[in-house]
C-alpha cells in the first residue's frame, strides 16, 4: 500500500504520498507567493519528510495548516510551557509527558484547577496516522481541531485559556524568546501573537512525534537481521490468530485501525467492549457514555475508539477511563468477553452487555500464552521518539 | 543516685566551659585555621553552589523573610557558620547542639572546600535518643542524657547526625547521609506556612487569604519538577489547603524562601460536611515512654524478637529468631513516598514514627498491637504485630492513615507489610512504601526465578515486578539462602486476602558491612517523593559501583507501588465518611502491600 494523505474535506478519499506532497508543495508555493502579504512561510519541508519510508499507512493532515519547521519549533516551546494555562500550573506536557509516551500515568487526567478529565490521557505519538483523534468524537480529525479542547474546554477546565486569552498572549508577548519564535514562525504577520497561531504551531509539533523504531518495526523491515525474541514471536502468532483475533481491531501502523466496516462500508473505529452494563441494558457510567454522547445514537452507548498499541509499557493505566492498572487486567477483560463488576454504583455484568461488539466473545489463554502476548505487545515499544532531542522540553 | 535536675545543673556548669571552647573555635576560624581539609564532595554541583551564593539577593522583601535572611547572613559570618536550632530547647538539648558542633565528622561540610565560603547549615532538631539510634554505638552511654542532633546542609543537600551523651560530654557517633533531608523544625514549618499564606498566588487561587491553621501537611517534604524542588534538590515542603473537592498545594522552597508553584489536585467527592470522626487519642507520652525509648521483647509461638518505634523509620523489629534460629537482623518501614503527579513530580515524603521525635503530621497513633492470626476455620496460625500512624483529621482530605504490619506464622513464614488507609490529598496518588529488611547471617545468597530456574544475583542490583515477571507455581519470585536455612520471597499479587491488588514492587539487594551505615540507623527521608522509576532511595547504596553479594550479609529493600482509586465500587487506598444508618461511619479501602517469606524446606 502506498503511503497516502487524506484531506479532511474529502474524508475517505486517499491520495498517494507523492501526490499529496505535490498538493502541499503547491499550497506552500501559493502561500510563499503571498508571503509578502503576511501569510506563513518557512522551509519547504513537511511532515512526509519525517515519516520513514517503511511506513505505508495513510497520513491525515489538515491542509489549512501548512507545516513549517519554524512553526514546529515554536510549537515545541509552547507545548512544554505552563504559561499557556491560566494559572501557570499546567502545560500540554502535564498530561502528555514524553516519559509516558506523551500521555500521563493517572487514571483520569486533571486540569489547571484540579478538575477531573472525563478520560484517561492518550499518547500523542503517530497522530497523523489516526483517522480520528479523540476517544469518542467523530468530528475531530486533526490535532489542529483537537487543540481546541485542552485550550478552551470549560467542562472540565483543562488549560483554562477561554476568557483569559488576552492575559496569556500578553505573557508570551512579554517574553523575548517568544517574540523571536513567533516572528520566525509567522514572519511579517502583525497578528502573530494569536491563539489561532498557538494552536497551529502546537499541532505542527505534535504531528511530528513519529514512532517507527520498535523491535517489531525492525523485525518487519528485516526479520532475519532483527528477529523477535521467541516469546514475542509466540505472542505475535496469538495476536494475529483467529482464536484471539486482536488484529481485526488493532491493525495498521498504530495497531488502531480495524479491518471492520460499518453498514455503509466505512471503517468502523468505535467499539463497545463490554466494560460496563449498569442497568442490564448496556448503560455505561453517567460520566462517560462514549460515542453516544456526540452522535446522540443510543446504539453508540459505550463505544470508544480503538486505542493505539504502541508504547503500552509507558502508558498504564489502560482503557478509556484508566480503570485497568495492568495489561494483564486488560487481556483478562477480552478473555472473559467483557468485565463483570460486582460492587459499587457501576456494578453490572459487561459480558452480557447487549450493545457489546460480537467480536468480544472471549477466549481461553494459558498463563504462558498471556505472557507471550504481553511480550509481543512490549515489542511495540519505541523509546527513540520519546528521547529525541528535537521532541524534548526546551526549558530544561 | 543522680537525679535529672542534678544532671541539668551539671550540664549548665559545663556549658560555661563549652562556651569558652566555642569562642576559641570562632577565633581560630577567624584566623582561617579551622574547618576540614579540602576534599571533593560527592553530589556537589553548580546548583548546590547557587543555593548558597545566589538566592539571597532575590529574597522577598517581606519582613518575616528579611528577618530570616538577616539571621542567615549573621550565621554565615561566624567562624562556625551554623544556624542553631530555632525551636525552644532545654539546657541539655542546647548543650547537645554545641557538643555536636565540636565533632569533626558532624562539621565536615560547613564550608566549600575550594573557596572556603560557608555553606548554609542549620540544626533542625535535637531529640532524645532512642536505642534504635544507638545500634552501632559500642561505648557505654546513658540513654536519658543522650540526644540526636540533626543538621541539614542546604548547599549539598545532605544531613549530618550526631548522637551526643551530654552527661559524658561526648559525641558517641556521628555520620552524614547524602541526599537525605531531616524532619524540619517547627519554626521552619511556620515559616513555610507564612510564605504560603502571604503569597498572592495562593490568595488568588483560593479567593481569600487562608488562615495558618488551614495549612495541612506543612512539615512534610515534597518535590516539584522543573523547579529547584525537583528530586528534592532543595528543601521543599507543601502546605496544602483543602477547598471543596480540590486541594491547593503551595510548594514552598525553604532553601530560597519562596513559593515555587501552586498545583491543584482533586481529592474526590468529600460528601456532605461530615463532622470529623473523633477518637480519643492516646497520650503521646505513653507511646513514647513505653515504645520509643526502649526496645520491647516479644516471644510467641516459637518467635523471639525485640521491637520499638523509631523516630522516622516506623516500627522496627530486630534480632528476630524462629525456634532459636536467627532470621532477621532487623526490619523497618523507612518512608512512604506519596506522589500525586508523575509528570509534575509533586507529593510527599512521609517518614512515620514516634510522635515526640519529629514534626511529622502522620505519627504513631496507638501503642503497637499484638493479635492472633487465624485461618478461615478460626484456627490460630500465627500472630501479627501492628502499628497505626495517623494524622488528626483523617479521613478528611489531606489527612493520612498508615498501617504497618508484621505477620509471623507458626510454620515459620513471616510477612513484612504496610497499608495506606487513605485518604490522602488527591485521587491521583501513588503510594510507595520503602521497607528495609536485613537478614541474619553473613553468608547469604540471593536468587531470582526466571526461565524456569533460579538465577543467582552476583552483585548488588534492583528489579521491578511487572507483567512479565516470572514466578514459581507457588508464586515465589526470589529466594534468599544462607547457612542452614533459606526463604522464598512471595511478592504481593492480590493473593493474601487483605484487599491488596498487587505490589508492582522494586526489589533492591544491598550488601551490609559492619561499621558502614547504609540505613542501619534511623534514616530520615530517603529519596524524593515522586520519582516514577527505580530512584526511590535505596539505589544510592548500589550505584555507581555495585558490590558483590555472594556469601554476604544482605539487606533487601522492597518498594511497593500502589495507585489509589476513588471511583465508586473500585476504591483503593481510600477512606471516606458516609452516612450509614443515620450516623457518620468511616469506610476504609486499604491497600496492603509487602512480601511473604516462606521457609525453604530442606
Amino acid at each position: 500500500m502506498l503511503t497516502s494523505i487524506v484531506q479532511p474535506a474529502q474524508a475517505g478519499h486517499q491520495y498517494s504520498r507523492k501526490r499529496a506532497w505535490l498538493i502541499i508543495a503547491g499550497l506552500t508555493g501559493l502561500l510563499l507567493t503571498g508571503s509578502q502579504c503576511g501569510t506563513p512561510a518557512g522551509k519547504k519541508t513537511g511532515i512526509p519528510d519525517r515519516i520513514p519510508a517503511l511506513i505505508t499507512d495513510s497520513v491525515y493532515l489538515d491542509p489549512g495548516n501548512i507545516y513549517t519547521e519554524e512553526k514546529r519549533e515554536l510549537g515545541r516551546f509552547l507545548f512544554y510551557d505552563t504559561r499557556l494555562s491560566v494559572n501557570i500550573t499546567r502545560s500540554c506536557a502535564s498530561c502528555h509527558d514524553p516519559r509516558f509516551s506523551f500521555a500521563d500515568n493517572y487514571n483520569r487526567s486533571i486540569g489547571a484547577f484540579g478538575d477531573l478529565h472525563q478520560r484517561n490521557s492518550r499518547p500523542l505519538i503517530n497522530l497523523v496516522f489516526n483517522r480520528y483523534l479523540t476517544g469518542a468524537d467523530t468530528t475531530v480529525y486533526f490535532p489542529e481541531l483537537q487543540m481546541n479542547r485542552p485550550l478552551m474546554s470549560e467542562h472540565p477546565v483543562e488549560m483554562g485559556v477561554k476568557g483569559n486569552e488576552g492575559v496569556i498572549l500578553q505573557r508570551l508577548r512579554d517574553d523575548t524568546l517568544y517574540r523571536y519564535l513567533f516572528s520566525k514562525a509567522y514572519p511579517a504577520d502583525p497578528s502573530a501573537f494569536s491563539m489561532e497561531h498557538i494552536r497551529l504551531a502546537i499541532a505542527d509539533f505534535i504531528k511530528t512525534l513519529i514512532s517507527a523504531e520498535t523491535a517489531y518495526d525492525r523485525y518487519r523491515q528485516d526479520s532475519v537481521r532483527y528477529p523477535l525474541p521467541m516469546a514475542a514471536m509466540r505472542g505475535k502468532q496469538l495476536f494475529f490468530s483467529d482464536r484471539l483475533a486482536c488484529y481485526r481491531c488493532h491493525g495498521g501502523i498504530n495497531f488502531a485501525r480495524p479491518e471492520l466496516k460499518t453498514a455503509e462500508g466505512k471503517t468502523d473505529f468505535y467499539f463497545n467492549t463490554g466494560l460496563y452494563n449498569i442497568d442490564g441494558k448496556g448503560s455505561y457510567p453517567a460520566t462517560d457514555h462514549g460515542l453516544a454522547a456526540s452522535t446522540g445514537n443510543p446504539r453508540d452507548e459505550g463505544k470508544f475508539r480503538v486505542p493505539i498499541l504502541r508504547n503500552l509499557i509507558f502508558t498504564a493505566p489502560y482503557l478509556h477511563d484508566g480503570s485497568a492498572q495492568t495489561l494483564e487486567e486488560v487481556i483478562r477483560v477480552y478473555e472473559e468477553g467483557g468485565r463483570n463488576l460486582t460492587r459499587g454504583p457501576n456494578a453490572g455484568d459487561g459480558r452480557k452487555n447487549p450493545l457489546k461488539d460480537p467480536l468480544i466473545k472471549g477466549f481461553v489463554l494459558t498463563a504462558g500464552e498471556r505472557k507471550d502476548l504481553i511480550h509481543f505487545l512490549y515489542s511495540l515499544t519505541d523509546s527513540v521518539v520519546l528521547n529525541k532531542k528535537e521532541n524534548a522540553n526546551p526549558f530544561r | 543516685m543522680q537525679t535529672r535536675s542534678d544532671n541539668v545543673k551539671r550540664t549548665l556548669v559545663r556549658s560555661g566551659w563549652l562556651a569558652v571552647f566555642v569562642g576559641c573555635m570562632y577565633l581560630l576560624g577567624a584566623c582561617g585555621n579551622a574547618g576540614p581539609k579540602e576534599k571533593k564532595i560527592a553530589g556537589y554541583d553548580e546548583d548546590a553552589r547557587n543555593a548558597v551564593l545566589l538566592p539571597i539577593d532575590s529574597f522577598s522583601r517581606a519582613p518575616f523573610i528579611q528577618e530570616r535572611v538577616t539571621e542567615i547572613k549573621a550565621a554565615l559570618a561566624q567562624p562556625i557558620p551554623v544556624l542553631l536550632c530555632g525551636d525552644s530547647l532545654n539546657p541539655q538539648q542546647q548543650m547537645a547542639q554545641l557538643l555536636a558542633l565540636r565533632d569533626s565528622v558532624f562539621t565536615q561540610f560547613l564550608k566549600d572546600p575550594v573557596t572556603r565560603l560557608p555553606f548554609r547549615n542549620e540544626i533542625f532538631g535535637v531529640y532524645p535518643a532512642r536505642q534504635s539510634d544507638l545500634v552501632t554505638v559500642k561505648q557505654p552511654y546513658t540513654l536519658q542524657s543522650t540526644f540526636r542532633v540533626e543538621m541539614y546542609n542546604y548547599a549539598i543537600n545532605n544531613t549530618s547526625v550526631a548522637l551526643v551523651d551530654v552527661q559524658q560530654q561526648q559525641v558517641l557517633t556521628s555520620y552524614y547521609m547524602s541526599n537525605v533531608q531531616p524532619d524540619i523544625s517547627r519554626r521552619l514549618t511556620n515559616l513555610a506556612i507564612q510564605i504560603a499564606i502571604e503569597s498572592p498566588e495562593v490568595q488568588q487561587a483560593l479567593g481569600i487569604k487562608p488562615e495558618e491553621k488551614a495549612a495541612l501537611m506543612a512539615s512534610t517534604k515534597t518535590a516539584l519538577n522543573h523547579s529547584r524542588c525537583e528530586r528534592s534538590r532543595h528543601l521543599c515542603v507543601a502546605p496544602t489547603f483543602v477547598k471543596g473537592d480540590k486541594a491547593l498545594w503551595a510548594i514552598v522552597d525553604l532553601t530560597d524562601h519562596r513559593l515555587v508553584g501552586i498545583r491543584w489536585t482533586n481529592v474526590g467527592n468529600a460528601g456532605p460536611a461530615a463532622p470529623m470522626i473523633t477518637e480519643k487519642r492516646l497520650q503521646d507520652d505513653k507511646i513514647t515512654s513505653c515504645f520509643c525509648e526502649v526496645e520491647q521483647p516479644l516471644k510467641k509461638n516459637g518467635w523471639d524478637m525485640k521491637y520499638m518505634l523509631t523516630s522516622s523509620d516506623g516500627l522496627r523489629i530486630s534480632d528476630v529468631l524462629f525456634n532459636g534460629q536467627p532470621v532477621l537482623r532487623s526490619a523497618k518501614l523507612v518512608d512512604w513516598h506519596v506522589s500525586y503527579s508523575g509528570t509534575d513530580g509533586f507529593g510527599y515524603s512521609d517518614a512515620v514514627g514516634c510522635p515526640y521525635f519529629s514534626q511529622s503530621a502522620v505519627v504513631a497513633w496507638e501503642i503497637p498491637k499484638v493479635a492472633e492470626l487465624k485461618d478461615e476455620a478460626g484456627k490460630v496460625i500465627g500472630f501479627v504485630l501492628e502499628q497505626t500512624y495517623r494524622s488528626e483529621g483523617w479521613p478528611t482530605p489531606c489527612n493520612y492513615n498508615y498501617r504497618q504490619r508484621y505477620e509471623f506464622y507458626n510454620d515459620g513464614r513471616f510477612r513484612v507489610a504496610g497499608a495506606s488507609f487513605g485518604r490522602g490529598c488527591g485521587n491521583t496518588g501513588t503510594y510507595r512504601p520503602v521497607f528495609r529488611i536485613a537478614f541474619a547471617g553473613d553468608k547469604n545468597d540471593f536468587f531470582e526465578y526466571k526461565e524456569n530456574d533460579w538465577s543467582q544475583w552476583k552483585t548488588e542490583q534492583w528489579q521491578e515486578q511487572g507483567s512479565l515477571t516470572s514466578y514459581t507455581t507457588e508464586g515465589y519470585q526470589y529466594k534468599i539462602s544462607g547457612g542452614q536455612q533459606g526463604y522464598f520471597v512471595e511478592p504481593g499479587r492480590g493473593q493474601f486476602g487483605d484487599g491488596g491488588r498487587g505490589d508492582f514492587a522494586f526489589m533492591y539487594v544491598t550488601r551490609h558491612l559492619p561499621g558502614r551505615d547504609e540505613g542501619e540507623n534511623d534514616l530520615v527521608t530517603i529519596g524524593p517523593c515522586c520519582n516514577t522509576d527505580y530512584h526511590q532511595g535505596p539505589e544510592q547504596f548500589i550505584e555507581p559501583s555495585p558490590e558483590t553479594i555472594q556469601q554476604s550479609s544482605l539487606v533487601l529493600w522492597y518498594v511497593a507501588q500502589v495507585r489509589n482509586d476513588d471511583r465508586k465500587g473500585n476504591e483503593y487506598c481510600w477512606a471516606e465518611n458516609v452516612l450509614e444508618n443515620g450516623i457518620w461511619t468511616t469506610k476504609v479501602y486499604p491497600c496492603f502491600t509487602g512480601p511473604m517469606f516462606v521457609p525453604v524446606k530442606k
